[in-house]
């Protein structure tokens, strides 16, 4: 052996460790990236050379630098995003829903249907008074106003949501094309023996994006390219990235692929979310306060129609509410130019007020079913107050598993300034052996040389 | 177990989110004083309370009726008050006048009469909040007043007898007022059977004297037309001592229908009540209440009776009218006054009992008010001191977690290299 072997292994374990340096520096700079996975350097020995009968070591070797993750955490985090998305997402929508109604309060449709009550109540007890009548003309446009709010207020969660569904699907195609362009990259660079981690990284970013969306099913193939698949239909691989689009199915919004042939089942993420709100709550909702309207109206009307108004010669057959269409209560337009239109007397005199107590009587009048007409409005906050507790609740619950899951990345994934510290401690030690050996081979050179001179 | 330094500030931040929205609800709690702020905070409790809310309104509501049906309860009983007290006056007159020492007062007699007709004309007329207290539903004009040639009293509204309802409970109404015709009106009262064997097209017939405001007589007959099983056109007519009929046009006839046991179901599909009969041009108004006839196995055997036969105005405008040309009373008018008081005492009382009821309505509703009250306050109220001490200590947690943050987060193994 000779000195030059010496320098040979001091200049390789320079090179090693300068590398193991960079993997720290790189380390320690993403130890605040939520999505970075550490890299680790792997060191091994380089191949020994047979001399005189003996192994004589060549020095270290950088083998690797591998990236620390876990294949199972990262799948769990995938399918509770998506679960977790789905029911915050819903907590969301629903509760501007639940905003809507201004319930419990003063101001909300029950509180106005029954001061829409009493007031015929007040008035029945002086019938041919022309300022209580103005005062049941007032609660019935103060009630209708608040239907009308909360009606359209409906529609116009729906409308936003189909804009949000549609930037989701958008969303969605992008992330698609996105996982597919990184597969592509990261065969290329496996292909040719590099490590492509921060790519690898990128990817799973892309694809937990995915998964907060959609329910997604992610396999890793042998080669570790990502197949996606949405709702049981492919959707991405190592070449292609299907592209959905948004249409109208039986009046629904469905998601399917561009060109219609495969619609998507959707069961989880915020896509899921939004289009279960547009499809199915909301459309429930309104059809249950559309009821409640529709049968408050033809009600009171069924009452009024058969009094008499206060006119001289009175009159009969007039109804209350003119009709009711798309979250509009319309006041019977007679009424609100003249209130001596409003017919509570049973018998055409002008202090008689049956039909004003009948109405009012509504508040406790049982209908068909054994409820009442507040029953039924009653039934819908309790639904919308039920349908936006358990997604909070259950919303809450998932978070709470994510964010143990994300802590086991953390733990597993994560970057300890700490450690890494420590190994800078440890690489730059060896490092400044490795230059002293130098020195060390330089002076013994220098030793032969004075000798021979 | 390895911990990095996002592990340490994801948990702290964690942590420190769910302190701070448990200070946040508590503040919400304590500055809105309710627990219960949208539905989904409880939706059983949201139910409950838009119920409770809403029968602590519609109670408010009725007892705010009910303060103003006590109040033309009370008006009415004060007017009522005030003819009794005219008519003992009247009939201490009238008792003065059978003494023979007064016979030369006589004229004298008729004026105290005559002012005591204009006090109880007046309280006849009384108003309260604009209505007429015995005008029964129609407020039109002033119930009495006389007749154009100054000679007799008339009824001046289409119709006297209707009942003013409110509600005392969510469910149950109550009459408030006593109408003209219950006060002073003359009712011909139906009484007897209607042969359940009459045979379709067969007719029933009754009658019975009726009076104009002077007192001439008239006959009230009634028809009773069979036109199917237990159902009957009923038509009237009043003729005078000619027996011509009086009426402007026949009446329409009305169909009365009996049920099973006999007792009268409706008239013409409403609910059977009295029958208006007014013949202004001979200052006739009368009603006839049908409501006990019957319809029995048996020979028909009807039987009409009028509480009175002239209304007490005109009584006392008669009996003035004969003092004043010396005639005293005689012991039919007497005694017409003398019912006229006995009905009025017993009006009195009635109206007392309509008070009586409509204050324990509100006694009951203010009672359930509080109830209603004590469940809202249960389900929806904050209770202050836990809710105070919660706070306290969500906000000891905040400030150590801040503290602890403070020398834990900053620590590493850069400050000692």
């Amino acid at each position: 052996m000779g000195l030059s072997n010496i320098f040979d292994i001091a200049t390789r374990s320079l090179s090693v460790y300068q590398g193991a340096l960079d993997v720290t520096a790189q380390n320690i700079s993403n130890a605040s990236n939520p999505d970075y996975s550490r890299q680790t350097v792997v060191l091994g020995t380089e191949t020994p050379q047979q001399l005189g009968g003996f192994l004589w070591g060549t020095g270290v070797k950088l083998e690797d630098i591998s990236r620390v993750n876990n294949a199972l955490t990262d799948q769990q985090i995938r399918d509770n995003n998506s679960k977790y998305s789905n029911y915050n997402e819903s907590n969301v929508t629903l509760g501007q829903v639940q905003n809507l109604l201004n319930e419990p309060s003063d101001q909300g449709i029950s509180s106005l249907t029954t001061a829409f009550l009493n007031s015929w109540q007040q008035l029945s007890v002086t019938p041919n008074s022309v300022s209580l009548r103005q005062n049941v003309v007032q609660a019935a446009q103060s009630l209708s106003d608040q239907i009308q709010t909360v009606r359209q207020g409906m529609d116009s969660v729906q409308t936003s949501l189909k804009t949000q569904i549609s930037s989701d699907v958008n969303s969605i195609n992008s992330d698609l094309q996105q996982i597919q362009s990184l597969n592509a990259q990261i065969f290329q660079l496996q292909t040719a023996g590099q490590s492509p981690n921060d790519l690898l990284d990128t990817r799973d970013k892309v694809i937990n994006d995915l998964s907060n969306q959609v329910n997604i099913n992610v396999n890793f193939d042998s080669q570790n390219m990502a197949n996606i698949s949405i709702g049981g239909v492919f959707a991405a691989d190592k070449v292609t990235a299907v592209q959905f689009k948004t249409s109208l199915q039986n009046g629904k919004l469905a998601v399917t692929t561009k060109d219609g042939a495969v619609r998507l089942n959707l069961t989880g993420g915020q896509l899921y979310a939004d289009t279960n709100v547009y499809n199915n709550k909301i459309p429930s909702y309104e059809n249950s306060l559309d009821t409640f309207v529709n049968n408050l109206m033809q009600d009171v009307n069924s009452q009024h129609a058969s009094g008499y108004t206060l006119d001289n010669p009175p009159q009969t057959g007039i109804n209350f509410f003119d009709s009711y269409s798309n979250g509009t209560l319309k006041i019977n337009s007679q009424i609100l130019n003249d209130p001596n239109k409003i017919a509570v007397s049973s018998d055409g005199t002008s202090g008689n007020g049956d039909i004003a107590l009948n109405i009012a009587g509504l508040s406790t009048q049982k209908q068909s079913d054994g409820t009442t007409l507040l029953d039924n409005y009653s039934s819908l906050v309790s639904q919308i107050g039920t349908d936006v507790q358990s997604a909070t609740n259950t919303a809450n619950s998932y978070n709470l598993v994510s964010q143990q899951l994300q802590q086991q990345k953390a733990s597993y994934s994560g970057v300890s300034v700490d450690e890494e510290m420590t190994n800078v401690i440890q690489y730059q030690k060896s490092y400044t052996a490795s230059a002293k050996l130098i020195t060390v081979a330089d002076q013994m050179l220098q030793t032969l040389l004075d000798m021979v001179s | 177990m390895r911990i990095t330094d996002l592990m340490m500030s994801n948990n702290f931040l964690s942590n420190l989110n769910a302190t701070k929205s448990k200070v946040s609800d508590l503040q919400t709690e304590l500055a809105l004083g309710t627990t219960i702020q949208k539905p989904s905070d409880s939706p059983n409790g949201t139910v409950n309370l838009l119920g409770w809310n809403n029968q602590i309104a519609q109670a408010n509501n009725i007892m705010s009726n009910i303060d103003n049906g006590l109040a033309f309860v009370n008006d009415s009983t004060q007017a009522m008050q005030n003819i009794q007290d005219e008519i003992t006056n009247v009939m201490s007159s009238l008792t003065q006048v059978q003494n023979a020492a007064n016979d030369q007062n006589l004229s004298s007699f008729s004026d105290q009469i005559n002012t005591a007709l204009s006090l109880i004309l007046d309280s006849a007329n009384t108003e309260s909040n604009g209505e007429y207290v015995f005008a029964g539903t129609d407020f039109a004009n002033a119930p009495f007043g006389y007749t154009s040639d100054g000679k007799s009293i008339e009824v001046k509204d289409s119709n006297i007898s209707g009942a003013q309802n409110i509600r005392i409970s969510p469910n149950v109404s109550q009459q408030i007022n006593l109408s003209g015709t219950d006060v002073f009106g003359t009712i011909v009262q139906g009484g007897g059977n209607i042969d359940s064997s009459t045979a379709v097209g067969a007719t029933v017939t009754n009658q019975t004297n009726v009076y104009d405001a002077q007192g001439n007589q008239y006959t009230f007959k009634v028809n009773f037309t069979k036109t199917a099983a237990d159902t009957y056109n009923f038509t009237y007519d009043v003729l005078d001592s000619s027996n011509n009929s009086v009426l402007a046009s026949p009446p329409a006839a009305q169909s009365m229908v009996f049920d099973n046991n006999g007792n009268l179901q409706s008239v013409d599909g409403k609910s059977p009540s009295s029958i208006q009969i007014n013949v202004p041009a001979n200052n006739i108004n009368f009603s006839f209440d049908p409501t006990s006839i019957n319809e029995k196995s048996g020979a028909s055997s009807l039987s009409f009776t009028a509480n009175q036969k002239t209304d007490i105005f005109n009584t006392l405008i008669n009996i003035s009218n004969n003092l004043k040309a010396g005639i005293k009373p005689t012991a039919d008018q007497m005694q017409a006054v003398t019912d006229f008081n006995n009905r009025l005492l017993n009006n009195i009382s009635k109206s007392g009992n309509i008070s009586n009821r409509l204050t324990n309505a509100k006694d009951l509703l203010n009672n359930k008010t509080l109830q209603l009250q004590d469940l809202v306050s249960k389900t929806d109220g904050v209770d202050v001191a836990k809710a105070s001490v919660d706070l306290q200590s969500q906000n000891t947690l905040l400030q150590m977690s801040y503290q602890i943050a403070s020398k834990v987060l900053t620590q590493s193994i850069l400050n000692y290299l």
